[in-house]
């Protein structure tokens, strides 16, 4: 994978022109993955804590 | 919730039934920006992705608009705004460390209510301004390699190996942004979170909501009708 890109000037000289347009992936990725993870993150603790109160309120129950 | 903890500590009375959150020239900048933010995103890197179009104009145009936009948020938040609500201070990091320890079972103690803004809230707005300030400082500079109506381009201004540099940065600041922004457009659309995005575009949270998220004592509530609402002054 490269990181920038690169152009050749008239006088045979490699410079950088910016960063490697494929990066562009790994950004969108990353907030995808950001996304997913604290989804998920935020239903399991969701799900815990409705599992706990059934739990509590059946514990008053009996 | 008892009586005494609807009550403003301060002054004593129960806070308004509709708090400002946001004034009206705030949502109108915050609106504004994220239409510019978006025209920049959309004409860099749609291009890019196969939709050819002629992205430069309306590319710079917008870049423009943007940097004077911030430049505007910047004076207003300095002189007119509570400049210090959206710095990152020590109490703070000291209200995370306690909850942290709260989240894993380490201290019975519910982590203290922040003032306007929670921490993750001012470090996302901190992450945001660096890349914003780095993609308009640079942005700026490029537009000295375009033709636009006040100048012609030079595009010796800067040696070859020193543009490279500025692109590298304002492609970097970018990419984040756009991370950036798929993250906070998340947020936004929360269940739990639309009550913050109700106040970007009605400007004002129920008393309930402040009570709940907010210390009163750390961020004092000031009523909708006098600040923010169809008639609120900007």
């Amino acid at each position: 994978m490269e990181l920038f890109r690169i152009t050749s000037n008239p006088y045979g000289q490699e410079a950088i022109v910016g960063l490697s347009w494929s990066l562009l992936w790994w950004f969108v990725a990353a907030g995808a993955a950001f996304i997913v993870v604290h989804a998920v993150w935020m239903a399991v603790g969701r799900s815990r804590r409705r599992a706990t109160d059934t739990h509590s309120k059946g514990g008053v129950a009996r | 919730m008892s009586e005494s903890a609807t009550r403003s500590p301060r002054s004593g009375t129960e806070p308004p039934a509709r708090v400002v959150r946001h004034r009206g020239a705030d949502r109108l900048y915050h609106w504004c920006m994220a239409a510019c933010v978006l025209t920049l995103l959309g004409t860099a890197f749609l291009p890019i992705v196969g939709l050819k179009f002629a992205w430069l104009e309306a590319h710079w145009i917008s870049g423009v608009i943007l940097a004077a936009l911030v430049m505007f948020h910047i004076v207003r938040a300095t002189i007119w705004q509570d400049f210090w609500a959206m710095m990152v201070m020590p109490a703070d990091l000291r209200d995370a460390c306690t909850q942290l320890r709260h989240a894993f079972g380490r201290s019975p103690a519910p982590p203290p209510l922040p003032g306007k803004y929670p921490l993750l809230q001012k470090l996302y707005h901190l992450a945001v301004a660096v890349i914003v300030l780095g993609l308009i400082v640079t942005g700026l500079m490029m537009t000295v390699k375009i033709d636009t109506p006040f100048w012609t381009r030079n595009p010796y201004w800067l040696s070859e190996s020193a543009w490279g540099v500025i692109y590298v940065i304002h492609d970097l600041a970018a990419m984040t942004t756009l991370t950036l922004v798929m993250i906070h457009v998340y947020f936004a659309i929360r269940p739990e979170k639309l009550w913050i995005t109700r106040s970007m575009i009605l400007g004002w949270i129920t008393r309930r909501e402040y009570l709940d998220h907010h210390d009163p004592a750390r961020w004092t509530a000031e009523p909708a009708d006098r600040g923010a609402g169809g008639k609120g002054r900007l």
